[in-house]
């Protein structure tokens, strides 16, 4: 399934674009390869986010991330949303187009957040067989992302990152590997972050999410309201040094920072992958 | 210091829907109980389904039953901003709360959790001082439909127009562009939204029946006030009346200015088309 695009994704660092950036964005054009938006703030029949998408596009890799879709859950996939996606995918031809592996809704009822599975062989075949029809229904490959998790289920019968690779290898799908998800879940639960990095094949990463976290307690919460932390940071050295070149995409969400917070934060992931390729370089030539 | 409305028993009493699906198996199951506890605190099953290890079910629960519950209500605030200002954050947020119990999101896209708070304000402020909080959402989700609507034709064609017939000109058909919205309140709302544009303070709106239109221009999305008569004739157009028809609608004192209103809202950009 081909994906088409004017403008391309390079292997390089790129910014979660805002509403509350648009103008200054559009302004400045600042000298980044590619951003990444959320696919439901574009669902609009016409109006000024769908301009400000169609200019964006034109000098800018761009990537659709959507947070509804809820691949994982058992309500039907909701046809509007499918539709509108579809729409959208066609009318902005984004390079990337990718999802969460959660659900978000039950009897209908959605509570709009990305809410853990339960890593199980039913919940594996019932979320790639709806991963495989999105795909046939945009005619395109999309990836899925690992969201931060806050509880586990009991009856587990695989780690997180087995449901993840088997997910993807079984939909045909790539995964968008949130690097400060592992993290935050790793933490949250007691696995080596490590052993999540090194399961997956890095054949399978279209694209890696950084992000920052806010330290409760006695918990950590995925708020996208911070810098990355230092100890995602070295995750991500990890991270790149096992699966080479890959888009990076620095996602704030609440909180949000001025535009040359994020661009800096952006530039730090570029110079971040430098340590991590001379790394591999050294290990090399020793 | 008053109660507000919505901390009443009665709107404690909000209970989820009575008949759920048993579709999904084991893992639709899951997922209700999960719906059930994080909304509703009402699932006994579920906690028990949890891993703990070192913090307790409820603790991990509560996380995402305050993600639910921010989520919901940040979009909220987001799609009224005068209601927001008219009720202050504290009580905004009780209200989207308990709104969200008996009104939870309908759809993966955040911009759907507000298109039933004007039904549920009618449903409790009706009679009360704060009768004119129904009229504020009511408008400010208009304003939400128009920035999301189609984008329609710039401007009529009015070369086209003058082409017609004379003897055809009784079944036109015009068309408002597709961002349209037209409300009668009954309170003095319009003024609210131009002291929220302007940065003044807002307070509560006088009792005065109006008449509104919502329009999105490249600039952004603007309101007018209109003649009752306007609106109705200007209704009956967007419901697809021919010109004959909406014409009766006018009273009999401007059917001769039919002319200078079709000018005028061609001009203004409301009526956009016509077939």
């Amino acid at each position: 399934m081909p994906a088409t695009a004017s403008r391309p994704v390079p292997a390089q660092a790129g910014i979660g674009l805002r509403s509350a950036h648009h103008d200054e964005f559009l302004h400045r054009r600042p000298a980044i390869p590619w951003v990444e938006v959320h696919s439901e703030n574009f669902f609009a029949d016409g109006g000024r986010q769908l301009q400000v998408l169609d200019a964006v596009r034109r000098d800018y890799g761009l990537s659709l991330h959507g947070v509804g879709l809820s691949l994982g859950g058992v309500d039907p996939l909701d046809p509007d949303h499918l539709r509108r996606l579809k729409r959208l995918v066609q009318r902005a031809e984004p390079v990337l187009v990718s999802e969460h592996v959660c659900w978000s809704s039950a009897d209908g009822i959605f509570l709009n957040d990305l809410l853990p599975l339960p890593y199980t062989e039913a919940a594996l075949s019932h979320t790639a067989a709806r991963v495989a029809a999105v795909q046939d229904y945009l005619g395109r490959q999309i990836l899925v992302e690992n969201v931060s998790s806050y509880l586990q289920f009991e009856g587990a019968e695989m780690t997180e990152w087995d449901f993840l690779v088997q997910l993807a290898q079984r939909a045909g799908c790539r995964i968008l590997l949130d690097v400060n998800n592992i993290y935050v879940s790793a933490v949250n639960h007691g696995f080596q972050a490590q052993d999540y990095l090194r399961a997956i094949p890095a054949e399978l990463v279209g694209e890696v999410h950084l992000a920052g976290h806010t330290v409760a307690d006695d918990i950590l919460i995925d708020t996208h309201s911070a810098p990355v932390a230092d100890a995602v940071w070295a995750l991500y050295r990890d991270a790149r040094r096992l699966l080479g070149p890959v888009p990076t995409l620095i996602e704030w969400d609440a909180d949000l920072p001025a535009l040359d917070r994020l661009l800096a934060e952006a530039a730090r992931a570029d110079a971040e992958a430098l340590v991590a390729h001379e790394q591999n370089g050294a290990d090399r030539a020793a | 210091m008053r109660k507000p409305w919505w901390r009443m028993s009665r709107m404690e009493r909000i209970v989820p829907p009575e008949h759920p699906s048993a579709a999904g198996g084991p893992l639709g199951e899951l997922q209700r109980q999960f719906v059930r506890e994080v909304l509703y605190r009402d699932s006994a099953g579920l906690p028990g389904r949890v891993r703990t290890d070192g913090l307790t079910a409820e603790r991990r629960l509560g996380i995402y039953r305050t993600n639910a519950r921010e989520n919901f209500a940040l979009a909220l605030e987001a799609a009224f901003p005068l209601l927001l200002r008219c009720l202050g954050p504290e009580e905004f947020r009780q209200l989207a709360w308990a709104y969200q119990r008996a009104c939870p999101s309908p759809a993966g896209n955040l911009f759907h959790v507000g298109r039933r708070l004007p039904e549920f304000l009618a449903s409790h402020l009706g009679g009360t001082d704060d009768e004119y909080q129904i009229d504020v959402a009511r408008l400010e989700w208009a304003v939400q439909e128009a920035m999301v609507a189609a984008d329609g034709d710039e401007a009529l064609d009015l070369s086209a127009l003058a082409a017609v017939p004379a003897e055809r000109q009784g079944d036109i058909r015009f068309g408002l562009h597709p961002s349209v919205r037209l409300l009668r309140t009954e309170y003095a709302v319009f003024a609210l939204w131009e002291a929220l544009q302007a940065g003044r303070a807002v307070t509560p709106a006088r009792r005065e029946p109006g008449c509104l239109l919502v329009l999105r221009r490249a600039a952004g999305v603007e309101l007018q006030r209109l003649l009752a008569t306007d609106l109705a004739w200007l209704e009956s157009l967007q419901a697809g009346a021919t010109l004959a028809v909406a014409a009766s609608a006018l009273p009999a004192d401007q059917q001769d200015a039919l002319g200078a209103l079709l000018v005028r809202w061609v001009g203004a950009g409301v009526i956009t088309s016509f077939g």
